[in-house]
């Protein structure tokens, strides 16, 4: 398999020496079907310094305890649901999650408003189903079905995307930990060490509400957006380093200035006020999430690289900075040049921002 | 062996308490010594009675200033509480030994007294008058805060000291003392071992912190010496009497002092010659929230309920550790009662799982049992889908509780408490910490009687109850709803009104006199009266109108006679419901009426409008208040000013449009008055603003008469076409205002017919006049005989 072309690499391929290095020096117990124990998992993914002297790189930077919590719940056959405002690395976490404790964040179902139960359930293959009538050889098996068999992490993205009659099969899924194949008369038995992780998103609130059943069998942890401003900092800072060797991003690494501001002007619009509070600003309808923040960057990056000189410059971010915070060409669009015109021209070291900005109108 | 044995605990903490009783078992101590003043030895007996429950506290006090007064709170859990029952069950001598009080509150005292000397005199040498004053009262109040802050804190304030804990947690990886000390401490079953660390931690501590343990205060320094000394003292005396196995109990942080070898003859100098005043102790009432940090009083802990839980659940395991649930689910279990009480779903199936995920964190984290931590983080996780809110809603109950102590009716009290006491009791109105709304029904003499006591304590300054305003017009004159919640310090509120008197009667009438003599304005002395009424206290009554009286007459303001008038309408009027003689009121009430009126006109005269409207809502209130009294002659004087102030030419105009107003609801004034007085203000020559003004003030934030009358609809219509741009614009904010305070509904009615225009009207008023058909009106008469119930 040729990972090293691939443009985004699995969390398992990315930081396969991290996982080869812990496992050899992990000695706590493992439950049953799992690559790592529990400590181990929450060492990979906040970071840690092993004993052999290996460093491991930090996957989330903020609490420790959420991710203990996420942990002890996929420890005791739970199933885990992450929620929490767009962009605050739900999805992330849950790879990491997968990856460290199954080594395969692939048993993936992309949570959408058309996923129907065939893709959480099982399928059928017509042509097989036609010619030899229902068979084990007919069946076409889901991600989900996939991790009961083997012991693994399935993965739920959006799952309040999900039509609320779909969502429903999970709870059997979760609860007796089978699945039934009537068809066959059979049914997959989930094997020990399978768990499914979910995520979902609170701005689709009420668009289609977990079951009261759904969410008993949930436990629930909320990440929350990055508490302070050096924390954002460094989070963009160190995803937007390692999407750039993933992506193979021709510039410098940015320099901390550019990204220092590009946070500080998220911070501000989603807070709606100036860092040193004196300020009131409108609030655009973006949700401007660290993520968001993080491909502004890597947007200015390539920009600079195959058509500057190499080096972050304002002009360089100024169209990936606009098309982050105006989502409503109107409403937005006020919003933003308020902001530019009150607050971005007022500061001194910021006019190249400010005129790179205004030359885009 | 030494005989002294030093059992260094942390003041309410389940696990010191636990262990401490272990520890006395194995020890079997033949003497007691806890860290405590000593004044409470005489109310100790106290302690075993069978009504004594705690959280209580003891409160020592100077009879004389009943201010200073100090608390020293037990919970079932506190280990000074365990040991000093221990003591008692098996008749082992137990005395505190702290420094008594008679002496810390007079060093206080002297302390207090001198930086207000020293205040006032750089006030006299350096600082401008009006900064003196600043200075003063700020100091005058700091200084009260720590004669009682300190001593029901024994553990004094500043960072360091207040959690010298947080030094070794820090060193263990904690993130604070608290946890630390939960963790390693409270939360585990130790025995004896447990203070021989500590011991040697806290020992350690402080010797290394050296000088930086020195109090950076000289005052609380010299404090803390003398505590130490004086407990050293007591300890050598308790050695001397020949006892073989001496148990001393004190705050952990005291051990390096009391371990310390000083001479006993260095300790006997420097405690001589201390000042002294009369110290009394008793026992009162507490309460969880008041040992949680938040409330102010400092005694230093977060969670009472999950201490108690600690506790409880420590007794249990110890009785009968074969049966005893884990302490996990007993918990969880808790935190299910409660969601389920306030309507939060929550199964026995969440309680399993969620009971899962504590034992795993705690495994994670290497710890023995889930601690509250990993409690909390499991309850958020699975119970509230990592909904905060919904745990805040519960957190106050599940972690401060809502538990009161009780104290035995034997302890010393004073007689203005026992009366108080004797009363709760006759009435069946039982102090609670809970916060809950009592009902009463003013016709029954009881209920009348317990509105008389929440009236009178309210005189003294003691809201047990807060009076809530009849909100559904069901509850008529002679119901009254209470919310009623008891607060430990009203026992030193009820000690600190022995000073007015020594039944309640008394002090709530002496208060109320005192009160009178310093009120200020009319309006409050009426207020007063209407208090002093509610709480049937007839001596006062009379004098306090007297005063108010006799203040009338040579009171020139006339808004506060205004302001006067509301009260006393509502004692006139309501007074008859709880039998008292309203005569008397009713008089007074007559006098300041005539006078109100007679000064009305003027005081509505070369007002500006922010005046104008203020005194809108004066002459309203008072308006109702006439209303309210129904006297002829009255109400013909108060017509008589009204219609002065419309044809005043000096009024302001709101108020000329409002007395209009008035005179025309009360049928003074027939619909042409209001026509004319309308187009007479409206007209073009006014200047619009005035005449914006005067509309305000006779709609009156009320468009039915807009609505219902034809001719002032049209009148009104008239003005408003009839009005320049520049006018127009003008008055709109002000037009603008007066509808805006129409309901919508009535703005809705205003807009259809103003869309329909003046030839509408004439439309509807044919429609008014139908035809009338005497044979087809006659048709349903026998019916509604019928259902009437009247004879054909």
């Amino acid at each position: 398999m040729s990972t090293a072309n691939a443009l985004r690499q699995h969390a398992e391929h990315q930081f396969a020496h991290e996982l080869e290095e812990l496992k050899k020096v992990d000695k706590h117990p493992r439950p049953a079907n799992w690559e790592l124990s529990p400590w181990a998992v929450v060492s990979y993914l906040m970071g840690d310094k092993l004993d052999n002297g290996f460093e491991l790189s930090a996957k989330y930077i903020g609490s420790r305890r959420l991710m203990e919590i996420a942990v002890s719940t996929l420890a005791t056959d739970r199933a885990l649901l992450l929620y929490g405002v767009p962009g605050t690395a739900k999805s992330w976490v849950s790879e990491h999650l997968a990856a460290a404790v199954s080594g395969n964040s692939t048993l993936l179902i992309q949570g959408t408003a058309g996923t129907s139960e065939e893709q959480l359930r099982y399928g059928w293959n017509y042509a097989q189903l036609l010619a030899h009538g229902p068979s084990e050889k007919a069946l076409v098996p889901s991600p989900l079905m996939n991790a009961m068999r083997d012991g693994k992490i399935a993965r739920v993205e959006e799952l309040t995307r999900i039509p609320a009659d779909v969502q429903d099969s999970l709870i059997t899924v979760l609860s007796e930990k089978t699945l039934p194949i009537p068809e066959l008369g059979s049914e997959v038995q989930a094997v020990r060490g399978f768990s499914v992780i979910a995520t979902a998103n609170n701005r689709d609130k009420g668009v289609n509400e977990l079951s009261a059943a759904l969410k008993r069998r949930f436990n629930t942890v909320v990440l929350p957006v990055p508490s302070s401003e050096d924390e954002e900092v460094s989070i963009v800072v160190k995803r937007v380093h390692e999407m750039g060797r993933a992506l193979q991003l021709p510039a410098e690494p940015p320099a901390l200035k550019e990204v220092r501001r590009i946070v500080q002007i998220f911070r501000e619009l989603r807070s709606g006020r100036t860092l040193d509070g004196k300020t009131q600003l409108k609030s655009p309808s973006s949700s401007l999430s660290t993520a968001e923040a993080i491909s502004v960057i890597n947007n200015g990056m390539a920009l600079a690289g195959h058509f500057g000189d190499g080096v972050l410059h304002p002009h360089d971010v100024a169209a990936g900075l606009i098309g982050a915070v105006v989502k409503d060409p109107v409403q937005d669009a006020v919003v933003w040049k308020e902001y530019l015109d009150i607050v971005v021209k007022e500061r001194e070291d910021w006019k190249s921002l400010y005129r790179a900005c205004k030359e885009l109108e | 062996m030494s005989k002294v044995h030093y059992f260094g605990i942390r003041h309410h903490g389940p696990g010191c308490a636990r262990s401490l009783l272990h520890a006395f078992e194995a020890l079997q101590p033949d003497c007691v010594l806890v860290e405590g003043p000593p004044e409470g030895e005489g109310v100790l007996a106290a302690l075993l009675s069978e009504q004594m429950q705690p959280p209580v506290a003891l409160l020592s006090y100077c009879p004389d200033e009943p201010r200073r007064a100090v608390y020293h709170p037990f919970a079932v859990f506190s280990p000074e509480w365990q040991a000093l029952r221990w003591a008692l069950q098996r008749q082992v001598p137990a005395s505190f030994i702290d420094l008594p009080l008679i002496h810390q509150l007079a060093l206080a005292k002297a302390r207090e007294e001198e930086q207000a000397a020293q205040v006032a005199q750089e006030a006299a040498e350096e600082a401008p008058a009006t900064e003196a004053v600043a200075t003063d009262t700020d100091t005058g109040t700091e200084p009260s805060a720590d004669a009682t802050a300190p001593a029901a804190t024994p553990e004094p304030e500043p960072s360091y000291r207040s959690d010298p804990l947080n030094w070794l947690a820090q060193a263990a990886g904690h993130a604070d003392g608290e946890s630390w000390w939960n963790h390693t401490v409270e939360e585990r079953g130790d025995g004896e071992e447990l203070f021989a660390a500590i011991a040697e931690a806290m020992t350690t501590l402080r010797a290394d912190l050296g000088e930086q343990a020195q109090e950076s205060c000289p005052y609380r320094a010299r404090r803390e010496l003398l505590r130490e000394a004086y407990m050293r003292q007591r300890i050598r005396e308790a050695v001397k009497k020949g006892h073989e196995r001496i148990a001393v109990v004190c705050g952990a942080w005291h051990l390096g002092g009391l371990q310390a070898t000083v001479k006993a003859s260095a300790d006997n100098a420097l405690l001589k010659g201390l000042p002294k005043l009369k110290v009394q102790s008793t026992w009162v009432p507490w309460t969880y929230r008041h040992l949680s940090r938040d409330s102010g009083y400092g005694a230093g802990i977060e969670a009472p309920g999950w201490y108690e839980h600690l506790w409880l659940h420590g007794q249990a395991a110890d009785a009968n550790p074969a049966t005893v649930p884990p302490r996990t689910v007993g918990w969880l279990a808790r935190v299910a009662k409660l969601m389920r009480e306030r309507d939060l779903d929550c199964s026995s199936a969440h309680l399993i799982e969620a009971t899962r995920l504590a034992d795993t964190l705690a495994a994670l984290r290497q710890r023995p049992q889930a601690g509250l931590e990993e409690l909390h983080e499991a309850t958020r996780t699975v119970l509230t889908m990592g909904d905060d809110a919904a745990l805040d809603f519960i957190a106050d109950a599940l972690l401060v509780g809502q538990r009161m102590g009780q104290v035995p009716p034997d302890v010393p009290t004073v007689p203005l408490q026992k009366d108080v006491e004797q009363q709760q009791k006759s009435l069946r109105l039982k102090p609670e910490a809970t916060h809950r709304t009592l009902d009463l029904d003013l016709r029954q003499p009881n209920d009348l009687a317990r509105s008389h006591l929440l009236h009178r304590l309210r005189l003294i300054d003691l809201p047990w109850g807060k009076p809530r305003a009849n909100s559904r017009s069901s509850t008529g004159t002679f119901h009254e709803i209470w919310a009623l919640q008891w607060q430990p310090e009203f026992a030193v509120r009820l000690i600190e009104a022995s000073q007015w008197g020594q039944t309640l009667v008394a002090a709530a009438s002496a208060a109320s006199l005192e009160r009178a003599h310093k009120a200020e304005t009319l309006s409050a002395l009426s207020q007063l009266v209407q208090e002093v009424l509610l709480a049937d206290l007839e001596p006062a009554v009379q004098a306090i109108t007297r005063i108010l009286e006799n203040r009338a007459a040579v009171n020139g303001d006339t808004v506060q006679l205004l302001e006067a008038l509301p009260p006393l309408a509502n004692v006139f009027r309501y007074g008859n419901v709880r039998q008292t003689d309203t005569g008397m009121v009713a008089h007074m009430l007559d006098g300041l009426i005539v006078r109100a009126a007679i000064g009305l006109p003027l005081a509505c005269s070369g007002i500006d409008d922010d005046g104008a409207h203020q005194l809108r809502g004066t002459i309203l209130a008072a308006h109702s208040a006439v209303a309210l009294r129904d006297a002829e002659e009255q109400t013909q004087a108060w017509q008589r000013a009204l219609r002065l102030m419309t044809d005043s030419s000096t009024a302001h105009e709101l108020l000329q449009g409002l007395a209009g107003r008035l005179l025309l609801d009360d049928g003074i004034w027939q619909g042409s008055d209001a026509a004319t007085a309308l187009s007479l203000h409206l007209s073009s020559s006014t200047p619009p603003l005035q005449a914006a003004a005067w509309l305000e003030g006779f709609l009156n934030r009320n468009a039915m008469v807009l609505l219902h009358d034809n001719q002032l609809w049209q009148l009104v219509n008239d003005w408003l076409c009839s009005l320049g741009e520049t006018h127009f614009t003008n008055i709109l904010p002000l037009v603008r205002r007066t509808f805006s305070a129409f309901s919508a509904s009535e703005r809705q009615d205003l807009g259809q017919r103003a869309r329909q225009g003046g030839h509408h009207t004439a439309a509807s008023a044919s429609v008014a006049a139908p035809q009338w058909d005497e044979t087809l009106a006659a048709l349903p008469v026998p019916l509604l005989q019928t259902i009437l119930g009247i004879a054909p």
